[in-house]
């Protein structure tokens, strides 16, 4: 085959590439236009809008790791339950413990840490990830709910009052800029290091990983850890912004992370993903929530049942256009 | 050849055409086999061989032409294929893992049923008993497929092809994983059944099988018809031009450098403490040692044990003087040791990764710093790609679209990039055409001509003779002999690779050697059924001497929820796949239903009328998560995690703010009749019915089947989408009905109503031994887990703890569950690769 031919078939084939990942972002992207626009018309206030994406943030940062975990074929359903945990940890340590605020911070974030080693020891020993995060997801929460008597945590008035300056960071609550650290960091992390590259590989093949020098068991275990890692931070910034500890407040927390994930267009099965696409479908699941529920106000059968119904078929419509267009 | 069966064409594929995108796999054959006739198709790699044999056994059907069975009937499916006598014996046989090789038997047939569907069970134990007894080893009928070697699966399946009467068997390569001893049995069978009558497709990659079994031989190239001639016209040299397409010299050997003196890689009394017995092995730098050896032998167990892959038992490797201590493939390569896996599909190549993502796994490390550079990495691919002469058009293209020559490069180059001092080459030209096959020689010669010292394992005598400086042979995992390859005669290599007292090993008793493998797949489910049964039974003592009057009717009240949705939930994971929208559709149901009780009607009408609403909005759920997961390609998890939102959305909608209460007098009913708990009825009744459905059914036996291996079940013309449809049904109809239950149990009704039951009914069935991934599992062991769960509860309440810690005990019942099932696995698992590895 001449080089000319070779360059000809390659070009057609990028083509063919591009506009298949093209195509496999138009739709999240048009979603995103529509919501995106209805949300900043109808917002009077922006003060309103950024308290509505505190917790989409605090959604966003859990995402970014689970986006890794999804891509080595893996997931990991008990992140809610671990910010219970850590939440309800930070207020008994403070309450019971009599610890500074800082220290009660300090060590639940350990906490989460542990609880994330946790999940990836069972996952190396060969366990279902599917499994054994439903397992800690029942217990982590049975945990909390344990520790915490089943009731939420209210802080006293003294630490409100000095809490409230500290949360806002110009007129941002932290989680902002905390999701913004942990997208950086998780961008350099699966796409640019090692580690993040072996989930791609271990995604999509586990045994030719293997057979490639792969260390499988090493990366699951950092995974693991840093899903339980950054459950633990997003706890404290959350207890600190809401200034009680509640154990059943991130129930169902992994489902919207999942949404996020999956909407972006990752493949559950693993193997293929990325980053940019968590942001994008972090933006679309937010867009539509917040920008749906701004529009409540005017429709009056916009109520927050619909709004359920339609993210359920968000969800789906999207896992399935993205396979359609993959195929 | 019998000569009353001879004139008769019983067999034809006619002009047939095949067309895959982008390739012509078929264009035009025309082959017949008579009666009593073994016919050889013979041609390379890609020559369309397999997809004439899925032609003949239903699999595909053909573009243009057809395929005449008998003179008149065409073949339109896997089934109707079979029922005609047509049976196939795939290369890669896939088994039902999970399932009785009694039941594998019985599949193959459709599952011998008594009426109703009711599946016959002593009837399938007797033929397979029978059916097995012509085996050269004893194979107990009632172990799991999952345990059985390579060697084992296909004789399985050459048995029951056999005691079918087949009018036309086909084998597709039966001896690539057979021993010598195993491969004479097939050849006796294949004898007698040409003699009853039976026409025989064989295909083989092997010319002495092909001379020794064949009547007729056809060959195949690039999808067209060369010849068909009688065994007596054809000769080996005109065989294989036919094939190639041109002369092709095999006998001669290369002309190589000399290799160097330095010792490269010594193992010393390398032992696994399974398949090897302390191998000692040397080569030095430059130099290529040909590693010959029938399968089974310790060939590949030897590299993969070096590579860090097995665990090593005993004795030492040096590399370059050095001893090297190697416990994971990571060390290996540190220490410049590569292995190319002889399993390409499976252990090399990454199928939807790109071309430089595939090159660049194993050298990140030396490739980039802290960062990794697409630039860099780039460099590195075309660097290797123009070595090898890699064929791509783009590097982004997947791997997957690449031949088997140029992927087999890839992974090669992959390995290259590690810079390796020792290379071990596990039959790198299986599956790559012939051209291709040169160019991956010239490749080894010139990398040893640079000092990597290679070690080339090959079960082509052919191949070890030509390219090699020295052959070592081994067998029975041991190294039987060493030839230098100048002067190797091709017997006096196979005679050390042949057991020579092969009638001693006969009289061997399986038994002795293999105790680990003598498991019943029903005891192993009775070990979690009676684990369960005992904790149970502690538990209520525990309950009885804390309050002797304790009735145990109130724990099986508040067992028949769970009961009915573990059963629920284990019957879609069973088929393969999994809702975790249990919950928010049981909710649903109940909503439906309480609108129609609510309704005016007379409670004798509403109340069956409202079951039937709940059970059938249920099933629609059901099929509608199916139907998504299937239409779209999506996992379930997916789906049902949308439709989990989806459905408590309309539930929320359809109470509208209100609760559902002032049932009918008689609803209550459905749960409590003066003082007798009615829901334990339910209970059992679904308990029996979901026994019956999975355990005794033909519709549940294929939903493991489906479970166990789609595909296989597919060939055997199980659909995976009926089965998903039924599954999910039926799953769904249950929920509805504990949902009603729920409703009657708590007589009236909120919008939360279900919320985590999703994660309780999947924690029954996977606390009942189900295996989340899918095809195993048992209705009694889920029956049982639920009982449990509400006995755990019950105590933990009688002891003052508040009801929401049930949530950590659950948790902490799966670990335990799934731990116990994978440490049981683990200990089954420990078995010998290979046919007939001892």
């Amino acid at each position: 085959m001449t080089s000319k031919a070779i360059q000809k078939r390659t070009n057609s084939f990028d083509d063919k590439r591009i506009g298949q990942t093209l195509l496999s972002y138009a739709v999240p992207c048009v979603l995103l236009l529509i919501f995106a626009t209805v949300m900043f018309v109808k917002t009077e206030n922006p003060r309103g809008l950024i308290r509505a994406g505190v917790q989409w943030m605090e959604v966003g940062s859990v995402a970014v790791v689970m986006t890794a975990i999804i891509i080595t074929g893996g997931i990991d359903l008990s992140v809610g339950s671990m910010v219970a945990l850590c939440s309800v940890c930070i207020g008994v340590l403070w309450e019971d413990g009599q610890l500074s605020i800082q220290m009660a911070s300090v060590c639940a974030v350990a906490i989460g840490l542990v609880a994330g080693l946790l999940n990836g020891l069972l996952v190396v020993v060969g366990l279902s990830p599917l499994i054994v995060t439903l397992a800690t997801m029942a217990f982590y929460s049975g945990l909390a709910l344990a520790l915490s008597n089943a009731e939420p945590i209210g802080f006293t008035n003294e630490l409100v009052m000095a809490m409230e300056d500290t949360n806002l960071l110009f007129g941002y609550p932290l989680q902002y800029y905390f999701f913004l650290i942990v997208l950086v960091l998780g961008y350099l992390l699966l796409h640019r290091c090692r580690i993040g590259r072996a989930c791609f590989y271990i995604g999509e093949n586990m045994e030719a990983a293997r057979y490639s020098a792969i260390s499988i068991e090493k990366a699951q275990l950092v995974l693991y850890g840093l899903s339980g890692l950054v459950a633990g931070i997003v706890a404290v910034l959350n207890t600190m912004y809401k200034l009680n500890a509640n154990p059943v407040a991130h129930e169902g927390m992994e489902l919207h992370v999942i949404a996020c994930v999956v909407v972006g267009g990752t493949l559950i099965t693993g193997g293929h993903g990325s980053i940019g696409r968590t942001l994008l479908g972090l933006l679309v699941v937010a867009s539509l929530d917040i920008g749906l529920n701004f529009l409540s106000s005017d429709f009056s059968w916009l109520n927050p049942q619909v709004r359920l119904i339609l993210t359920g078929c968000l969800v789906v419509a999207v896992a399935i256009w993205n396979q359609k267009v993959r195929n | 050849m019998p000569e009353e069966f001879s004139s008769r064409v019983i067999f034809q594929w006619k002009d047939v055409h095949k067309e895959f995108p982008g390739v012509i796999a078929l264009n035009g054959v025309s082959i017949e086999i008579n009666a009593g006739q073994v016919l050889a198709i013979v041609g390379e790699n890609g020559a369309g061989k397999s997809t004439l044999i899925k032609l003949a056994a239903g699999v595909y059907q053909p573009d243009g032409g057809s395929v005449v069975l008998d003179g008149q009937q065409s073949i339109h499916n896997p089934v109707e294929a079979y029922r005609n006598g047509i049976v196939t014996v795939f290369q890669e046989s896939e088994l039902f893992d999970q399932l009785s090789v009694a039941e594998n038997m019985a599949l193959l047939k459709g599952l011998p049923c008594k009426r109703f569907g009711v599946v016959a069970w002593q009837q399938i134990k007797q033929s397979s008993r029978h059916q097995l007894r012509s085996l050269p080893e004893k194979l107990d009928p009632t172990v799991n497929a999952v345990q059985l070697s390579v060697a084992q699966r296909q004789m399985l399946q050459v048995a029951a092809a056999v005691s079918e009467k087949a009018k036309v068997l086909i084998l597709d390569e039966p001896t690539s994983a057979l021993s010598v001893k195993e491969s004479q049995w097939l050849f006796e069978q294949i004898k007698t059944l040409r003699a009853q009558g039976c026409a025989i497709v064989y295909i083989s990659h092997r010319q002495k099988e092909i001379f020794e079994l064949a009547d007729v031989i056809s060959v195949l190239r690039d999808g067209e018809l060369i010849w068909t001639k009688d065994r007596s016209d054809v000769t080996s040299e005109s065989l294989v031009t036919a094939m190639v397409g041109r002369p092709v010299d095999i006998e001669s050997h290369r002309n190589l450098h000399k290799p160097s003196n330095t010792l490269m890689f010594r193992s010393h009394q390398v032992s696994d403490g399974n398949v090897l017995n302390g191998i000692d092995l040397d080569i030095n730098a430059g130099e290529i040692v040909g590693l010959y050896g029938l399968i089974g032998s310790g060939r590949t167990e030897f590299a993969e044990t070096v590579f860090g892959i097995r665990k090593k038992l005993s004795g030492s490797i040096y590399i370059d003087g050095d001893a090297v201590e190697i416990r994971k493939p990571r060390d290996a390569v540190r220490h410049g040791l590569a292995y190319l896996s002889e399993d390409r599909l499976n252990k090399g190549v990454f199928r939807w990764l790109d071309i430089r993502e595939n090159t660049v796994v194993a050298s990140l490390r030396q490739i980039s710093k802290v960062l990794t550079s697409r630039r860099d990495e780039l460099t590195a691919t075309t660097e290797m790609g123009n070595k090898l002469n890699t064929r791509y058009a783009s590097h982004r293209q997947p791997i997957e679209t690449l031949s088997g020559g140029n992927q087999q490069k890839v992974v090669a180059g992959r390995w290259l990039l590690t810079k390796p001092k020792v290379l071990i080459l596990d039959e790198p030209t299986r599956g790559v055409d012939v051209g291709a096959k040169e160019e991956i020689h010239d490749i080894i010669q010139s990398l040893a001509e640079s000092g990597c010292a290679i070690l080339l394992i090959s079960s082509e005598l052919n191949e070890v003779m030509r390219y090699c400086h020295r052959i070592i042979v081994f067998r029975d995992g041991d190294v039987a002999g060493e030839v230098d390859a100048t002067d190797a005669q091709s017997s006096n290599v196979a005679e050390l690779a042949f057991p020579k007292d092969s009638t001693v090993e006969l009289s061997d008793d399986p038994d002795a050697t293999r105790p680990s493998r003598r498991r019943s797949g029903w005891r192993a489910l009775l070990r979690t059924e009676s684990a369960l049964a005992a904790m149970i039974m502690i538990l209520l003592i525990l309950l009885k001497v804390q309050q002797p009057d304790y009735q145990i009717s109130v724990l099986l009240d508040a067992s028949a929820t769970w009961m009915i949705l573990g059963l629920a939930a284990a019957i879609v994971i069973v088929v393969g796949g999994i809702d975790i929208s249990i919950g928010s559709l049981a909710a649903l149901s109940a909503a439906c239903g309480g609108l129609v009780l609510q309704t005016d009607l007379p409670p004798s009408v509403s109340i069956p009328l409202a079951m039937i609403v709940a059970m059938s909005v249920g099933a629609a759920g059901g099929l509608v998560n199916s139907a998504l997961s299937l239409w779209g390609n999506v996992h379930p998890i997916v789906v049902t995690l949308g439709m989990l939102y989806a459905y408590r959305g309309l539930v929320s909608t359809i109470m509208d703010g209100k609760n559902i209460s002032n049932l009918p007098d008689g609803f209550g009913n459905l749960a409590i009749v003066d003082g007798f708990y009615t829901s334990v009825i339910y209970g059992l009744v679904i308990s029996a019915f979901g026994f019956l459905l999975l355990h005794h059914c033909r519709c549940g036996r294929h939903f493991y089947a489906v479970g166990n291996s789609p595909t296989a079940a597919n060939l055997l013309g199980i659909r995976k989408s009926k089965n998903w449809f039924y599954a999910f049904a039926i799953g769904g109809a249950l929920v509805g009905l504990a949902g009603m239950l729920q409703l009657a149990q708590k007589e009236q009704m909120q919008a939360t109503l279900g919320r985590n039951w999703e994660l309780e009914a999947i924690a029954v069935a996977v606390i009942g031994g189900v295996s989340i991934n899918g095809g195993k599992g048992s209705a009694i062991g889920v029956i049982l887990a639920a009982i449990l769960v509400q006995t755990f509860s019950a105590v933990l309440i009688k002891f003052g703890v508040p009801g929401d810690r049930m949530k950590l005990v659950i948790g902490l019942m799966i670990l335990v569950a799934v731990f116990m099932d994978h440490l049981w696995n683990r200990q089954r698992s420990v078995r010998p690769t290979g046919g007939c590895a001892r």
